[in-house]
Formats: structure tokens, C-alpha cells, sequence
């Protein structure tokens, strides 16, 4: 599967007088088992790209395909409170699959194995999805989504609300969907922690324009530019940077997380005579 | 010191259930407290917040603002004028057609000098960074920058005490900073502020953390002391600082890393 965009441009017009565009010229190919963050400043554009992808904002130029055009391309929104209509969460994350006309035992299956999948607790399968905190109404839209299992995957904002348990068992569950499917992830937070642990490319819109587009070692060397857009990068990436700069002997610019989690573990196992060494 | 806001032993259960949203929480609180209530997901946050300015009405017990108590209908009126709440969800309180307007909408119903109100939107404008936007419709705005224009909303008004739920949630790192210094300095000016999350980084700066199980407070004491317990705190559901979780996963738990320095003195000295 790929997805292409090419030129994409997108009017709010939202400031009354002024026409302002939220995403202006936008170029991107995106393919399947790739996962991507989308990175930006507050304002910045992401999630109207994300509805650009979906087919929901249609832009004012450029173009926009999905091959094979059968190919589902599931959206997750910021706030899933607001599409919730059924009485039940089990009926819930039914509706997506009834609507892709499977049999009933197929759609039975799905919605045990998304609810499985986002670890909400079975008691609350029959309950309202209104009636549940917010962390679980993310992981009962995530369940939504993931029930019409779609090729490509876009997530808004999907660690908002979390608690840690919570946010675990989400970056567990696609984690486990990445290793398993050659499903694509286009993830848009600003929790660079979370997308770190997640995908191996990243997108920077500012200003509605594509920024940069690289590896998490790439983006490692523009920490100051980072800086200057109130944007961070994650956490363990900035540590090791520090290391390093304090005359530490690992490598900083790590494009996978389990790479950056070697290089501490190194250090922690070398320089225990040099460190302080509490266990 | 003058009891400004009091939770005296308030539970409270949705109507058509029997177990307690929230469980016999009591709460002193004196002016110019910065109190950080910490939890979980469905601990009972977001009722003890609604508990806290009236939204809800205790099962049980008395919660009281001023001298007022928020079961007795008569006395709301006196309660919102002294509480400002942020919603989880900013778009569900906007009113107006502007951001500008937006902000102007609750200083207008407090005073009619044209003067006072310009300042007062001018200075929200900037401190919440939002003059470029000002004209803008709040629907139209992304999630972050509506989060933004909520807090500014009640920001504005300079209630005597703020309660705000997740207010950082969607914000950029940038932003994030810029609110969380903003909030931590009502005290100066004599407001008080509880500020419900699941996170200790962001109410490193409160006097006093409390912690939500089950409805329940299990828990009372300084941040500083929650970071030096990081098992524990884990075990509640409470989202540890980085620099903690990954001391905490590397086994480095002789002392209380809180910070990126720290955590580099650990590791590389």
C-alpha cells in the first residue's frame, strides 16, 4: 500500500478576513509497515493533515492517492468522545465492521480481539462508552479503529488522557501490531517520548509546511531548531547528548529507541566503576 | 489563617450506582495553595473537580468556598464568582464568535468600564499567546490552541481559586512551559489553584500533592517526596518524569533522580 500526496494545499479561511491556509504545498509518500511521527507546534497543521489522508478535508490544490484504492485507511481522532453514539462499547466498535458487511461471527471476533488488543478490562465491554474515563474512551476509539482493520493507520493526538498504565499498554499494542501486520502508522503527538518508542521516521510540519523529513538520528542534530519552535526531542535521545557532551563514550544519534535503551545499558554496565553506582 | 476552601468527609455516587465516584475526601485549603490532585484514570479525578466548584453536589458531606456551601442552590452564585474550572474538553464552555470576543465574554458580566475590559483581553491575549489568532472563531481553532483560549477564559476573570483538568494535555512542550509557569504564579497574587493530572513532572512546583485510588485519597504529601517513592507512585498510576522512570528502569534507586542533570551525574560522573 502506498499513500501519496503531492502538492497538497488546504484553506481554513478561519481568521474571517484573512484566508489562511493550514497546510500549504505538502509533498509525502507514505508505504505500508512504515511508522512515522508528526511532529509540530501547536496550530501547526497536523491534524488537518491527518483529514487530508483520511479523505474528511478535501484540499483547494494538489493531489491525493491511496494505492490500492481498497486499501482502509482508519483514523483516530482527537477527541473520540465526540463520534460516540452506542449504547454499549461492544456495539461500539461493532459499528465499523457491520458497515464492512462481514458476517456476524467475523465482526463478534473483531471486536473481541480489538478490545483484547487496547487491554480494556471486560467488565466495561457492556457498559456506555460515555460512562468511562477518558483514558478508556481513547482505548475504546483506538478498538473502533482497529476493528476494521485498516491498512494504514492515523492516530491524533492518542496519548492524551493516558494514564501510565494506560499509555503502556498502548505503545504495547502497536508495538505488537507493527511486529505482527505490515500495517503503516502516521502518528501525530507531541509527546516525542511515545513516537520514539514507536516509529523510525519523522515528519516536522511548522506553519502548515513540511519542515523535515528524517530519521530520529537525523533529527537528533537539531535540538536547537527544535528549541526555537517550542518542540523537544525525546527524552532519551537528550540524554544521550548530555552523556556525550560531558565526555561519555556512546554513540547520540540513535534512529530506534532500542538502540538508545543499548547505549545506556552499555554505560550503565562499563561505568559503574566511573559512576556512582547505587543499584 | 481563614479556611478558604474546605472538603469536609464528601462522597459522591452517579445517580443509578452504588460504589462512590469519589470517597470521603476531606480538604483544607488556604489562600494562595498551589494543591496538585494526582490519579489514574477513572480514580475519581474529574468528579472531585466538579465536587470542588459545584458542578456536582456532594452524596454525603459539605464542600465549602468561601463560607458557601455548594449544596445549598442559593449560594452558587457567590461559589462562581470565586472558582474558575477548565474543562478536559475546552470546546464545550466557549460562547462567543471570536477568540477576542471569547475572552472579553466573562470580564464584560464583571464590569462596564470599555477601558478595563480592553486591558484585561489585551493582557490575556498576551500572556496565553494568542494575538495572532485573535479574530479567529474558537470552533476553528486546532486543540492545542483551544486548550490555550480556555485557560485564558478563566485566567482573565482572576477567580480566587482555579481548578484545571489535564490543562497541558495537547499543548506543545513550548506551551507547556509557558502554562505551567503562568499557573504555579497565581500564588503570588494571593489565588489558589488545583490542578488535577496523572503526571508528577507538570506540578513539580505544588505545595501539596494528593493521591486518588478508587475515589479514595491514599496519599498527602510534597512532590519531592512522591518522586523519592517512584515504585509506589508507579503502582498508583501516576506518570513518572523521564529522568525517574528511566533511573527507575536502570536500577538506579539509591536516590531520587528528578531531572535530566541528575540523572547524567548517575550515569557519567
Amino acid at each position: 500500500m502506498e499513500i501519496k500526496l503531492a502538492d497538497i494545499s488546504v484553506d481554513f479561511g478561519r481568521s474571517g478576513e484573512q484566508k489562511e491556509e493550514a497546510l500549504k504545498k505538502v509533498s509525502l509518500r507514505l508505504k505500508a509497515g512504515e511508522a512515522v511521527a508528526l511532529l509540530g507546534p501547536i496550530g501547526s497543521g497536523k491534524s488537518t493533515l491527518l483529514r487530508v489522508i483520511a479523505g474528511l478535508i478535501k484540499p483547494v490544490s494538489g493531489s491525493l492517492s491511496v494505492k490500492p484504492p481498497e486499501g482502509t485507511v482508519g483514523l483516530s481522532i482527537q477527541e473520540p468522545q465526540r463520534g460516540f453514539f452506542a449504547e454499549t462499547v461492544r456495539e461500539e466498535v461493532a459499528f465499523g465492521p457491520e458497515n464492512q458487511d462481514l458476517p456476524s461471527a467475523e465482526v463478534d471476533l473483531r471486536v473481541d480481539w480489538a478490545l483484547t488488543a487496547v487491554n480494556l478490562n471486560p467488565a466495561k465491554w457492556e457498559v456506555s462508552p460515555l460512562h468511562l474515563s477518558g483514558g478508556e474512551q481513547r482505548r475504546v476509539a483506538l478498538a473502533a479503529t482497529l476493528a476494521m482493520k485498516p491498512r494504514f493507520l492515523l492516530l491524533d493526538e492518542p496519548t492524551i488522557g493516558l494514564d501510565s498504565p494506560g499509555y503502556q499498554a498502548l505503545t504495547a499494542v502497536l508495538q505488537k501490531l507493527k511486529a505482527e501486520t505490515d500495517i503503516g502508522l502516521l502518528v501525530a503527538s507531541h509527546d516525542p517520548d511515545f513516537l520514539y518508542a514507536l516509529t523510525e521516521r519523522v515528519l516536522v510540519l511548522v506553519g502548515g509546511k513540511l519542515y523535515v523529513d528524517t530519521s530520529w538520528g537525523g533529527l537528533a542534530g537539531q535540538e536547537e531548531v527544535l528549541a526555537s519552535l517550542g518542540l523537544q526531542l525525546p527524552f532519551l535521545l537528550s540524554l544521550l547528548r548530555r552523556l556525550q557532551e560531558a565526555g561519555a563514550p556512546v554513540e547520540s544519534t540513535q534512529d530506534r529507541i532500542d538502540g538508545a535503551w543499548a547505549e545506556l545499558s552499555r554505560l550503565r554496565r562499563a561505568g559503574k566503576k566511573g559512576a556512582t553506582g547505587d543499584e | 489563617m481563614e479556611r478558604f476552601f474546605v472538603l469536609d468527609d464528601v462522597s459522591y455516587c452517579y445517580p443509578g450506582t452504588s460504589k462512590a465516584g469519589v470517597c470521603q475526601v476531606n480538604l483544607d485549603l488556604e489562600p494562595g495553595t498551589f494543591l496538585a490532585v494526582l490519579g489514574a484514570n477513572g480514580s475519581g479525578k474529574s468528579t472531585l473537580a466538579r465536587l470542588c466548584c459545584g458542578l456536582l453536589k456532594p452524596s454525603s458531606g459539605r464542600a465549602l468556598v468561601g463560607g458557601y456551601a455548594t449544596d445549598q442552590d442559593e449560594e452558587l452564585k457567590y461559589i462562581y464568582e470565586q472558582v474558575g474550572i477548565v474543562f478536559q474538553h475546552p470546546e464545550n464552555q466557549f460562547v462567543a464568535s471570536t477568540v477576542e470576543r471569547e475572552i472579553a465574554f466573562g470580564v464584560e458580566n464583571r464590569t462596564r468600564s470599555s477601558q478595563t475590559i480592553r486591558t484585561a483581553v489585551d493582557e490575556a491575549l498576551s500572556r496565553f499567546g494568542l494575538n495572532a489568532l485573535k479574530t479567529a472563531q474558537p470552533q476553528s481553532l486546532s486543540g492545542g490552541e483551544k486548550r490555550l483560549l480556555s485557560l485564558a477564559d478563566i485566567w482573565v476573570l482572576k477567580p480566587k481559586l482555579i481548578i484545571v483538568d489535564e490543562p497541558l494535555a495537547m499543548l506543545d512542550p513550548g506551551a507547556r512551559k509557558r502554562i505551567t509557569h503562568l499557573l504555579a504564579e497565581l500564588k503570588t497574587t494571593g489565588q489558589s489553584l488545583i490542578w488535577f493530572t496523572h503526571g508528577i513532572a507538570e506540578v513539580s512546583a505544588a505545595d501539596r500533592v494528593l493521591v486518588m485510588v478508587d475515589g479514595r485519597v491514599v496519599w498527602s504529601g510534597t512532590p519531592a517526596a512522591l518522586l523519592a517513592m517512584p515504585a509506589q507512585a508507579s503502582a498508583w498510576g501516576i506518570t513518572l518524569p523521564p529522568a525517574t522512570q528511566i533511573a527507575f528502569d536502570l536500577g538506579i534507586t539509591k536516590r531520587a533522580i528528578t531531572n535530566e542533570n541528575e540523572l547524567v551525574s548517575a550515569l557519567w560522573k
